[in-house]
């Protein structure tokens, strides 16, 4: 193959060789720059609210409860002596899902759970998630949304 | 060791190495099409021609005229220049250390951009983050705060090689203007970027930057000696304007962002082109021959 492709002129002298190497290494030098900037892009930090958030004592929530923390996008509610956390999110396509009287109804694309998250209608093809739930020292409970549990996966008062 | 027992030349025909598979399949196609490789060679030589249009090695004056004016970034130089215009110390490529340092300032600023939130809740702890959580942002600040203030020292210094060369007269007067302009848009694109960080310095300065406008009454308190004109401040209309505000805030730090950002670099790209321009038009740089001893 050759590098100059002058149809009148087809010869890579030494002068043109060397010439070529050098844009060629300083051409690669700047692609790996431009390609390892790319880290610049990847956010860091992150702005949102924290996974981890508390949602007071458990006595607030009474057998059959169902309360919504709107800005976590999390259900709590209380059966008998167990509490657990519903994510909010569908597992559609994330929208918000709002609890109905059959248990939560996605406002985007029609998917339906059941009031514990078990999904009764597509195009949902998942359960919402469950998250942790933990005892902190000064006696409120704790959902960690970073903690994505099965569906029925309760805390237990004592 | 082992006896040849028989003559090598009774050898039936030793076979050729293996092709690899590559080579059969560069066969194959060959067999079947053979103006294929003849193709994609022209078809390479002509995305080449379509992109670049002069050879890449140019021998002749011909060529090395044809290879400026057919290049997009090349175009801008004339395809024949005197010797005193490519001496260093003529002009110290002050003109072009300005320009270079703009698209240095364009590009890191859209990339900071990213990050930075005009807010005044935001912008301070963003210009934070910028430093020290976001990946190479410590470093993008950098190159744009001191490609700024090397900036304004490069068209400052371009200003005294013009004015030192004489190259501010006649034809090159108006080019003259459009670099004053220039040279103030800097200023300016400085002193708006300056409250951007939203930190104490910045604040104190556009305040005390916007009071000094606020005092500019003269116009307004001469204008007031004429019967029938009205007294008003024309200060404290440019200071208003200036913030959107009586004091530095929210108001005033999105007038400077969009003024920083978008409006002020828009105007400065254009004016950057037409003095581009001009300067060809103008009969190239300045030269000893044009003014008589």
């Amino acid at each position: 193959m050759t590098i100059n492709f002058d149809k009148e002129k087809q010869e890579l002298t030494r002068r043109n060789f060397v010439s070529l190497a050098g844009w060629s290494f300083l051409g690669a030098g700047i692609l790996g720059s431009a390609g390892l900037f790319g880290r610049f892009f990847v956010p860091n930090v992150r702005y949102g609210p924290p996974s981890k958030f508390s949602i007071g004592k458990p006595q607030n929530y009474p057998d059959g409860a169902q309360q919504t923390f709107v800005d976590q996008k999390v259900s709590v509610i209380r059966h008998g002596e167990k509490i657990g956390a519903i994510s909010l999110v569908c597992k559609h396509l994330g929208c918000t899902v709002a609890p109905s009287s059959t248990g939560y109804d996605c406002p985007c694309h029609g998917s339906k759970y059941d009031a514990i998250g078990q999904v009764t209608h597509g195009p949902a093809q998942a359960n919402l998630d469950w998250f942790g739930v933990s005892l902190l020292p000064s006696g409120d409970l704790q959902v960690d949304k970073s903690e994505i549990e099965p569906v029925e996966s309760y805390y237990i008062v004592k | 060791m082992s006896v040849q027992t028989t003559d090598p030349k009774e050898d039936p025909p030793k076979h050729e190495p293996k092709a690899s598979a590559w080579q059969r399949l560069n066969r194959a196609v060959y067999r079947q099409a053979p103006e294929v490789f003849d193709n994609v060679k022209q078809l390479a030589y002509n995305l080449y021609k379509s992109i670049f249009r002069t050879t890449a090695f140019p021998k002749t004056e011909r060529e090395r005229s044809e290879a400026f004016f057919n290049s997009f970034l090349l175009h801008i130089q004339p395809a024949k220049i005197d010797k005193h215009a490519l001496k260093f110390n003529y002009t110290f490529g002050l003109g072009l250390i300005s320009f270079y340092l703009f698209l240095l300032l364009t590009v890191s600023g859209i990339l900071l951009m990213f990050f930075y939130v005009p807010s005044v809740e935001q912008a301070y702890n963003r210009m934070l983050d910028l430093r020290s959580a976001v990946s190479y942002g410590m470093i993008l600040r950098g190159i744009h705060f001191w490609s700024a203030n090397c900036m304004i020292g490069a068209v400052f210094f371009h200003m005294c090689r013009v004015f030192y060369t004489g190259a501010y007269k006649p034809p090159r007067e108006f080019n003259w203007v459009i670099g004053v302009l220039l040279f103030v848009l800097t200023l300016i694109l400085g002193f708006t970027g300056y409250l951007l960080p939203w930190d104490q310095l910045a604040f104190w300065a556009i305040t005390v930057g916007a009071n000094i406008a606020g005092k500019a009454d003269y116009v307004s308190d001469h204008l007031a000696l004429i019967p029938g004109v009205p007294n008003f401040h024309l200060g404290i209309i440019m200071k208003n304007m200036l913030l959107g505000g009586d004091t530095v805030g929210q108001e005033g730090l999105i007038r400077f962002y969009v003024l920083h950002v978008a409006l002020l670099p828009t105007v400065l790209f254009f004016l950057i082109v037409i003095h581009f321009w001009r300067i060809r038009k103008d009969g190239g740089i300045s030269s000893p021959k044009e003014s008589p001893e």
